[in-house]
């Protein structure tokens, strides 16, 4: 057991150079709705996500985890408190900024829902490039579909892929604009848990092999333990963190949160 | 790290260069193909506008081509035209016109309205001059040979073919004027007249000039000179003008061609302005029901759009991409409605007799047609795309509801003020412009409909409440249909709205026919008060039996009573008399109560005199002496259109009370049977019967105004028929638009259904559901479209009848008026079947 005092430090203005973090969140509050039946969401929430690694998010239903990460990706708005990726503060952009930065530097996975029904997987894969309108670089999409598994996919469309395949064309597209931050909402909670836990490999190797900055909602422990780090959510705050985690340490550190 | 896979510079040679804007077109060209099914019903709502425009089109120009062929075709084989100014008799103009230098040929253009009466039918023609030299000639003989003689002329192709004469008929033609003789003629061939007659007027024949001569009673005059030459037609024209002087205006063939066409575009400028404002209309409601469609083409996709917010689409981004489907199927849409329109156009000239000699395709306007069609899907598409510009990223992670969005309170209090301001300068406007004519009437009556539209969100609402007060009975179906159309306010109204625009000009038309046509009716029976006479041009129609003093029918009389479609027969006494003046009189009895009032005597002590007597003006209230034989009456005048109804011959006809008939003439013989045709459709059937019981006796003769009663009312209804199955097209595309916004509330409630499923509620209760959601938005729009239509039309009639507004009936078709409410809400039902199904899955 640790102590569930916050490890993060709040940082200041960042120093000249690119920051070691790639994401970084300062006393975030959320609020949803006025008055009386007001809820607090995020209720001050500190943290910073280095470069290169891979965190898990965690805690019990309700407890804002979802919201934490809409807010760090620039999908929702913070009621106050500050987010930054990279050497940018979001809460500060206007929309069409905000879009340019979910385009460029940001990538989502969600639980379900990830793809375009129209178009097929290479086509989803590239949406990104192609709404910035630029080039492609046809060996680096190669490698990635390859290492994900999907070349003999790439002309099916959604409907004609399974949910793995889905989810797998959806860490594809998050990785294609080589983003920031990977942010990823239960990738594997709409899977069996074979093809949840094989997606988590992929998605691990992808990362340790291209570096990538990875911030991971979940529910499963073992999940979790493919992290680099955990940082586990009570009631809008950070209630504690742990750095390599086992499924044993994450459980131990879920268990006085069941109330 | 090294990150050798994914560096963002691109290897030589295989980086693909993307065009920024082609994602929102290929994400819109994607969309389109993968549900075709969705897009069928806005495709089918641009194309039907975009049809019906090009339909109006079509008809117009292919109908405008006939009759411009009809008009110019007697100078088709002219070089010059001499427009007589009267001042010198046609044959020393045409002696003139023939002396001139290089002239060949110079025929006189005469014609003279002729009826014709035949062994089985009867009619009337335009009888032609066939000009003497045949250079002159511009019919073809299709059958037979030419007149040679004063009994024999040919008849167009066309009139033959519609009245069911041939080659052989022999015909009795009598002329305009009045107490005409007969003229026994044979049709000796048929020709083909270039263009076509429009429907209800004239056919056209030719004879010789001495059979217009003796038709006519006398020369008939020319109202034109053919003239053929040789050399230029510009400088034969100015030798004939040298040669003609002061006797009459010169042109060439060409410059009188055209002027003939300038007066044919005034001529059909109505038509062309009333087409016009019902693509108008059309077009209106198809851009309300593609914009209404449009909303649920996004709202279906809301999540989809948030997600490629999600992934980096920016607004504008979005907005491009449904305003490329927009222009897409726009103008696929258009392409197809405009190519099925144009030959719908033609079509319906055929079947309405007005094709002429083949479909006329107006390039430009068909491709502009095309062009607007998918300029009004993008401008319809418009709005619908701001509101997906709207849908926030995070609407990606939540279920498919659309929240429904109250407009601020400006814009709802804006609305009915506009809406109030319209109407108080539209609604005088288009009541007091009977003076002022019709386009004062039809820009009030457009304001009044126009406020009426924009009033539609603050009206349908409560209405909907009200039909849902009815729909209550329909139990817990009824209840959540009512409640589930409460919900989105503004997208019902819309609907309604698009519903009520259709219907509204539907109801607006037939009321406005049937007041024309009751209005009409009055102003007919005033100038021709009885619809069918016999008499024998003043001689006893039965000698052996002197008339009732009752005019109850007997011999003749009683036969025409017999023919189905009679009524009201009445026997006439008449004598021969005088009036002071001295001049020959025919002075017919009429009992005090029977007969047509505009020509019965009010009193004993009144006479009805025609308008003209004796060659002079009558007027009312004058004492004037009739006298039979040495019997004499001092009697007031009443001038009444009573020569309509007279006794035919040389002698005109006056009424008087049938007593004073007695008195002046105990012996009086019936001299004339008078008759009512109650239904103008009998007028053809009962002439027909009545020309077979008069039979070879051609000293009896049959008149009366029916025939042209029956016309007038025939073209009036083919016109409403017409005019209407046209605006049914825009019912039917406001009905589209029900469909769909049926559909949209399936789509925002599937989960709901669900529960109302899992709690029970049984596959047929929700079809019911929504097929009373369904009617009573209908019902609702429909509702006001039949108040709007009724008082519009009212108004729109009394301005286009303008000066007899004394006569003015409103008249209210209502079994019209429920067959278009049942037909909106049987369409409704029908509509939510498709959606119905698709929820109760
Ligand atoms: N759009 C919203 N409107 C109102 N309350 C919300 C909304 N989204 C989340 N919440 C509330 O915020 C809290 C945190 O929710 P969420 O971040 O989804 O939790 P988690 O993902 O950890 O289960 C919950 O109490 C939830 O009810
Ligand atoms: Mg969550």
């Amino acid at each position: 057991m640790r102590s569930p005092t916050p490890v993060a430090q709040p940082t200041g203005p960042s120093p000249s150079g690119p920051s070691a973090d790639a994401c970084v969140a300062v006393d975030v509050v959320k609020t949803y709705g006025t008055g009386p039946t007001a809820v607090r969401a995020l209720d001050g929430v500190t943290a910073r996500f280095r470069r290169g690694r891979f965190t898990a998010i965690m805690g019990p239903s309700g407890s804002g985890k979802s919201t934490l990460l809409h807010c760090l990706a620039g999908l929702d708005t913070v009621t106050s408190g500050r987010v930054r990726i990279g050497d940018t503060d979001i809460t500060a952009l206007d929309d069409r900024r905000l879009t340019r930065l979910r385009r460029d530097r940001v990538g989502f996975v969600f639980q379900s829902f990830n793809l375009l029904p129209p178009l097929t997987a290479e086509q989803n894969i590239l949406l990104p490039l192609d709404l910035a309108g630029r080039a492609r670089d046809r060996a680096a999409f190669d490698q990635l579909v390859d290492r994900l598994g999907l070349t003999d996919r790439l002309r099916h469309r959604p409907a004609e892929l399974s949910g793995g395949q889905q989810q797998r064309v959806a860490v594809a597209r998050a990785l294609i604009t080589r983003p920031d931050v990977v942010f990823a909402d239960e990738p594997t909670g709409a899977l069996d848990i074979r093809t949840g836990r094989a997606l988590l490999s992929h998605l691990r190797s992808v990362v340790r092999e291209t570096g990538q900055t990875v911030v991971m909602v979940t529910h499963d422990p073992v999940a979790a333990s493919f992290a680099d780090r955990v940082l586990v959510l009570a009631d809008g705050r950070v209630a504690d963190e742990l750095d390599d985690p086992t499924p044993g340490t994450v459980l131990a550190a879920l268990r006085p949160l069941d109330r | 790290m090294s990150a050798p896979a994914l560096t963002p510079a691109p290897t030589a040679g295989t980086a693909v260069p993307a065009r920024p804007h082609a994602t929102p077109a290929r994400l819109a060209a994607a969309w389109l193909r993968s549900a075709p099914g969705r897009w069928v019903a806005v495709t089918l709502a641009i194309a039907l506008g975009a049809g019906f425009v090009a339909a109006t089109l079509t008809f117009s120009a292919t109908f405008r081509a006939a009759l411009a062929a009809g008009l110019t075709a007697p100078y088709r084989h002219a070089d010059v035209v001499v427009t007589p100014s009267g001042d010198v008799p046609d044959g020393a103009l045409l002696t003139r016109i023939r002396q001139a230098a290089g002239v060949t040929a110079a025929e006189p253009l005469a014609d003279v309205p002729v009826r014709w009466v035949g062994d089985r039918a009867h009619g009337t023609v335009e009888l032609t001059a066939l000009p003497a030299d045949p250079a002159l000639r511009w019919t073809e003989l299709g059958a037979g040979g030419w007149p040679a003689t004063a009994d024999q002329l040919v008849l167009s192709t066309a009139e033959a073919r519609r009245s069911g004469l041939a080659v052989g008929s022999r015909l009795t033609l009598t002329g305009p004027a009045v107490g005409g003789g007969q003229v026994p003629a044979t049709v000796v061939g048929l020709v083909d007249v270039p263009g076509s007659a429009t429907p209800g007027a004239d056919g056209d024949a030719f004879g010789t000039p001495e059979l217009l001569a003796r038709v006519h009673q006398g020369p008939v005059t020319a109202s034109a000179v053919l003239v053929r030459g040789s050399g230029d037609p510009g400088e034969l024209a100015a030798r004939v003008r040298d040669a003609v002087g002061g006797a009459g205006t010169v042109s060439t063939a060409a410059e009188e061609s055209a002027r003939a066409l300038h007066r044919l575009e005034d001529r059909t400028l109505a038509l062309t302005t009333v087409l016009s404002g019902f693509a108008a209309v059309a077009v209106l409601v198809s851009g309300m029901v593609i914009a209404t469609t449009w909303t649920i083409l996004v709202a279906q996709r809301r999540r989809q759009i948030a997600l490629l917010r999600c992934v980096g689409a920016s607004a504008e981004q979005v907005r491009r991409q449904v305003l490329a489907e927009a222009a897409v199927l726009g103008s696929v849409g258009a392409l197809l409605g405009t190519a099925a329109g144009a030959g719908t156009g033609y079509l319906a000239a055929v079947l309405t007799g007005l094709a002429g000699d083949g479909p006329v395709l107006e390039p430009l306007p068909l491709a502009a047609t095309v062009a607007g069609g998918a300029l009004v899907t993008v401008a319809a598409a418009w709005l619908p795309a701001a509101g997906a510009m709207r849908i926030p990223p995070l609407a990606a992670l939540r279920p498919a509801d659309t929240p429904s969005a109250t407009p601020p309170a400006t814009r709802r209090l804006l609305r009915p003020v506009v809406a109030t301001l319209l109407l108080a300068a539209g609604v005088p406007l288009a009541d007091g412009a009977r003076g002022d004519g019709l386009p004062v009437a039809l820009a009030g009556g457009a304001a009044a409909a126009v406020a009426v539209l924009l009033l539609a969100p603050t009206v349908v609402p409560p209405l909907l409440r009200v039909v849902g007060v009815l729909c209550r009975g329909l139990g817990v179906p009824g209840r959540l249909a009512v409640h589930n159309l409460g919900r989105n306010p503004g997208r019902s109204s819309t609907t309604a709205a698009a519903l009520m625009v259709g219907v509204g000009v539907i109801v607006t038309l037939q009321v406005g026919a049937a007041t024309a046509e009751a209005s009409l009716g009055g102003a007919l029976s005033a100038h021709f008060p009885v619809d069918l006479t016999v008499d024998a041009g003043g001689d006893p129609l039965d000698r052996d039996r002197p008339a009732g003093a009752d005019g109850a029918p007997g011999g003749l009389a009683a036969a025409v009573a017999e023919v189905p479609g009679t009524a009201d027969v009445l026997e006439l006494a008449g004598a021969r008399g005088t009036v002071t003046g001295g001049a020959t009189v025919t002075v017919l009895g009429l009992p005090a109560d029977r007969g047509p009032a505009t020509v019965r005597p009010r009193s004993p002590g009144e006479v009805v005199v025609p308008r003209w007597l004796d060659g002079q003006e009558a007027t009312d209230g004058r004492r004037i002496t009739v006298q039979v034989g040495d019997r004499r009456a001092e009697l007031t005048t009443r001038v009444a259109p009573i020569d309509a109804a007279g006794v035919s011959g040389a002698a005109d006809t006056v009424v008087v009370d049938v007593a004073v008939l007695r008195r002046l003439a105990p012996a009086a013989l019936p001299l004339a049977v008078w008759a009512s045709v109650p239904d103008a459709g009998d007028a053809e059937a009962v002439t027909a019967r009545l020309t077979e019981l008069l039979g070879a006796d051609t000293a009896r003769q049959l008149g009366g105004s029916v025939t042209e009663r029956a016309q007038l009312q025939h073209v009036l209804g083919q016109l409403v028929t017409f005019a209407t199955a046209l605006l049914a097209v825009a019912v039917l595309i406001a009905l589209v638009g029900v469909g769909n916004t049926v559909s949209l509330s399936v789509l925002e409630r599937t989960r709901e259904t669900a529960l109302l499923r899992a709690l029970g509620m049984q596959r047929g209760q929700v079809r019911r559901m929504l097929a009373v959601e369904a009617a009573a938005l209908s019902v609702a729009g429909a509702l006001v479209g039949v108040l709007a239509g009724l008082g519009l039309g009212w108004a729109g009639a009394a301005a286009a009848l303008g000066a007899s507004q004394d006569g003015l009936v409103l008249s209210v078709p209502w079994w019209q008026l429920a067959a278009v409410l049942a037909a909106a809400a049987a369409a409704a039902v029908l509509s939510s079947v498709l959606p119905g199904a698709a929820l109760a899955e």
